[in-house]
């Protein structure tokens, strides 16, 4: 089987960074949650954690399927860096009416924790991808085998 | 003012309910799913003398109905005689379309065609020649997208034009062999002499209903002492060949159309082919749905929490005026404790049902539910489920009495009352407020977490239900599963937006009715004799849960809690208002809850699984009955829900108790 050799390849190999950077964030969102590793600015979230080792997962599939099947590459890579994107939107948003709820309360409480989430770092190193990829995933779907 | 009475038909998730929407101004609930209506509706439109009766039919895709849903579609189409029949046609998908028009045709009642997500064809490079479609067709075909309401002028003109001039009726006529053709003709002559048996069909169409293996109707025949020619003679083996030259014939009909009139610009890999991929993969399928869960559960506790404590501080304040103003401990202990503390309890809870039907209504919307129930088709027959059990569980999370409603989609009985057996463990959005109320004041940081287990423990058991009735009492494998994915779309925020709307607003619509009522029988047990301390183990209510108390206290559970879970079969609302009410007042409820010291997390986790699992409410009760038509399960239904309720919060306490004590 012949490796493809991509006009993106920047794009390609940005896959496997992404995948790298959302396992470790995933990682330590759970090493947080578990108490094991503490003062570093990440919400400590196991379940959150263990979405973002899935994500990772995903992420590391569309690598490896893009070395001989490029829809397969869009598709993972796509797929993955949407649902991050917007599961960081959903964590600013759980962290926001957090941190409204408190301050209405009475208490007091650190705006920070908004962007604090695990995923929001993710999503930013995966927005590039998520552009990159959307736009080949068009032209992939509209003119055939013609995906680049 | 002219009565024009039209049925509106068509493949399941075509838009058929949007249309309806459309035509008649209404909001009755859509999907982007197949199945979302399972019975009936009607609505009416006034337009240039003409008032329009639109009947909206559930979705079939042919008049060999199978399932029960099917059913009431063909029956509506063959027997109502209704003045002109729509079809709705998917534009992106008109060859499967074309299949169920080739038989409409034959029905002889004039007909209109909606060429509906003309947009999405566009999108998808798919032009459709509409004058040739109309002359292969020789019916108007009237382009739409109905969830803009663009051409539903246009359509109303051609319905209203096609039920005025009957001549209409002369549509294309299907090519059938010549075998066939004689033996419809000598069928159709003798049909033609008892005539007044078959109502409103034509005895050329049915004869071609005969030919196509229409038991109903032959036994119909039958039961009237009519020998039928050529059909009586047949042995199994040829019914079954003519029966398939009878489909061949409309498939190649169907071929021909689409051929003439279709022409696909563009590429045949769809952006939903690849995402597809993702989505429907056999190792990621299931856990990106249940992230997707997990977070929508996270957002409906978390996001919703301002807006409940901006409506706690609201009622808290209401609680303080009253409280100030010097009048009657008694009647000041109603407006205080029984109508602020009640209704404040359950109105808090509102922005939390509505966020969750926002968010569930957007992945609705998207077409990723569909997509869901395809990946846990695998999981769910395993568990002995139909995998299109998936979606009456869905609409579960919302509301269990339309959800048993939609198990009408199922076309075995057996995967039908298994179905409405374990649909009641589905967490419907009443019982949202009791886990919100406990998990808040007893699990803090991972609310979100405790709620997410709630739901999925409602699922595991329903799952277990399944398998043990289908291992004991049903036995067999449930029938296969094939349903058509829907497309892609865009949420909508103003169709998300009225879907949350409508549902919350039935909810509140609820809070203002059954959960004022019992809140208000609350009130009265806990004031009552006169003279007792409000809410105290003295009053009514108090005797009425130390006297069943002893029955609960392997849960765990006091006496107002036993009191709330016998209101709450009422309406699950009750609970939480109930709860409200015996506590003092819903400003103080969850200090109350924190601060009473018979309560702990272990019992308030057991008491919120005992919730999940006991009783549905008295709705759900009635539509259980309604469903499966059959006292029997339904006191099967009953018994089972609470002996399970019983076994599971007990194994919940003592493992709960266990983690948390060590």
């Amino acid at each position: 089987m012949s490796e493809i050799v991509y006009p993106h390849n920047y794009l390609y190999g940005w896959t496997g960074i992404v995948s790298v950077a959302t396992f470790i964030a995933g990682l330590l969102a759970i090493l947080e949650g578990a108490g094991i590793v503490t003062g570093i600015y990440i919400l400590p979230d196991i379940p959150g954690g263990c979405i973002l080792i899935l994500l990772s997962a995903v992420f590391g599939t569309a690598y490896h399927k893009g070395r001989t099947d490029r829809p397969g590459w869009i598709s993972f890579s796509y797929i993955a860096s949407l649902f991050l994107l917007i599961f960081a939107l959903c964590s600013v948003l759980i962290q926001g009416g957090n941190y409204l709820a408190v301050i209405m309360e009475g208490e007091e409480a650190d705006a920070l924790t908004i962007i604090s989430s695990s995923f929001i770092w993710a999503a930013i190193i995966a927005i590039p991808l998520y552009v990159g990829v959307s736009k080949l995933l068009y032209k992939c779907s509209c003119s055939g085998d013609r995906c680049e | 003012m002219k009565d024009i009475r039209i049925l509106l038909s068509g493949n399941p998730n075509v838009g058929k309910t949007t249309l309806f929407n459309a035509l008649c101004g209404v909001h009755q609930h859509t999907g982007n799913y197949p199945g979302v209506t399972v019975d009936i509706k009607e609505g009416k439109r006034q337009i240039n003398n003409h008032n329009i009766i639109v009947s909206d039919l559930p979705g079939t895709y042919s008049l060999s109905a199978f399932s029960p849903d099917e059913q009431v579609a063909r029956d509506a189409l063959l027997t109502s005689n209704p003045d002109s029949i729509v079809q709705i046609i998917d534009a992106t998908n008109i060859e499967r379309n074309l299949f169920l028009t080739t038989q409409l045709l034959e029905i002889g009642i004039p007909m209109v065609i909606a060429l509906n997500m003309c947009d999405l064809a566009d999108e998808q490079g798919i032009s459709i020649d509409i004058e040739c479609l109309e002359k292969c067709l020789k019916v108007p075909v009237v382009r739409i997208v109905a969830r803009e309401g663009e051409g539903i002028d246009k359509l109303t003109d051609a319905i209203i034009s096609v039920t005025e001039k009957k001549t209409a009726c002369k549509h294309r006529e299907i090519e059938y062999p010549h075998s066939i053709t004689t033996h419809l003709s000598e069928i159709g002559d003798y049909l033609s002499s008892s005539a007044s048996l078959l109502g409103n069909l034509s005895p050329k169409y049915a004869a071609i209903r005969l030919m196509e293996g229409d038991e109903h109707l032959e036994k119909m025949l039958h039961d009237n002492g009519l020998v039928i020619p050529f059909i009586d003679k047949c042995d199994p083996a040829e019914r079954d060949g003519i029966a398939e030259d009878v489909l061949l014939a409309r498939y190649r009909t169907a071929e021909e159309i689409m051929t003439c009139s279709v022409k696909c610009t563009m590429g045949r890999v769809m952006p939903a082919d690849l995402i597809d991929q993702v989505l429907t993969h056999r190792i990621f399928g299931i856990p990106i749905f249940l992230s997707c869960m997990w977070f929508t559960f996270q957002l409906t506790f978390s996001a919703s929490a301002p807006f409940a404590v901006a409506i706690e501080l609201i009622f808290g304040y209401f609680t303080e005026a009253i409280n100030s103003i010097e009048m009657n401990p008694f009647i000041r202990s109603f407006l205080a404790d029984g109508i602020i503390g009640g209704i404040g309890s359950v109105l808090v809870f509102v922005p939390s049902i509505f966020i969750m039907f926002l968010l569930l209504s957007i992945l609705e919307d998207t077409g990723y539910l569909a997509r869901a129930a395809f990946v846990m088709d695998r999981f769910m027959h395993s568990m002995g489920l139909h995998g299109r059990s998936f979606i009456p569980f869905l609409m579960g999370f919302g509301c269990n009495v339309p959800a048993i409603m939609a198990t009408r989609t199922l076309q075995s009985r057996a995967d039908r009352i298994i179905t409405i057996i374990t649909i009641p463990f589905m967490s419907c959005a009443a019982r949202l407020p009791v886990y919100v109320l406990f998990a808040g004041v007893f699990f803090g940081a991972v609310a979100g977490n405790v709620i997410f287990f709630l739901y999925i423990l409602g699922i595991v058991v329903a799952i277990v239900t399944a398998l043990a009735f289908r291992r004991f009492v049903f036995k067999g494998e449930p029938s296969p599963f094939i349903m058509e994915l829907p497309p892609y779309r865009k949420p909508s925020g103003t169709a998300a937006g009225i879907h949350m709307w409508y549902k919350g607003r039935e909810y509140l619509k609820r809070a203002g009715i059954v959960i004022f009522g019992g809140v208000l029988v609350v009130w009265a047990l806990a004031s009552l004799p006169a003279g007792v301390e409000y809410g105290s183990a003295e009053s009514l209510a108090g005797s009425l849960g130390q006297l069943l108390q002893p029955m609960f206290t392997p849960l765990g559970f006091n006496w107002q809690l036993v009191v709330a879970l016998i209101f709450g079969f009422i309406a699950k609302e009750v609970v939480v208002g109930s709860l409200g009410t015996l506590y003092g007042g819903e400003d103080i409820l969850e200090s109350s809850l924190a601060a009473d010291p018979t309560l702990s997390p272990a019992i308030a986790l057991t008491f919120m699984v005992f919730v999940l699992l006991y009783l549905p409410c008295v709705a759900a009760l009635g539509v259980i009955k309604q469903e499966i038509g059959s006292l029997k399960w339904t006191a099967i239904a009953v018994g089972y829900g609470i002996i399970t309720a019983y076994i599971v919060s007990f194994i919940t306490l003592h493992l709960a108790s266990f983690i948390m004590g060590a």
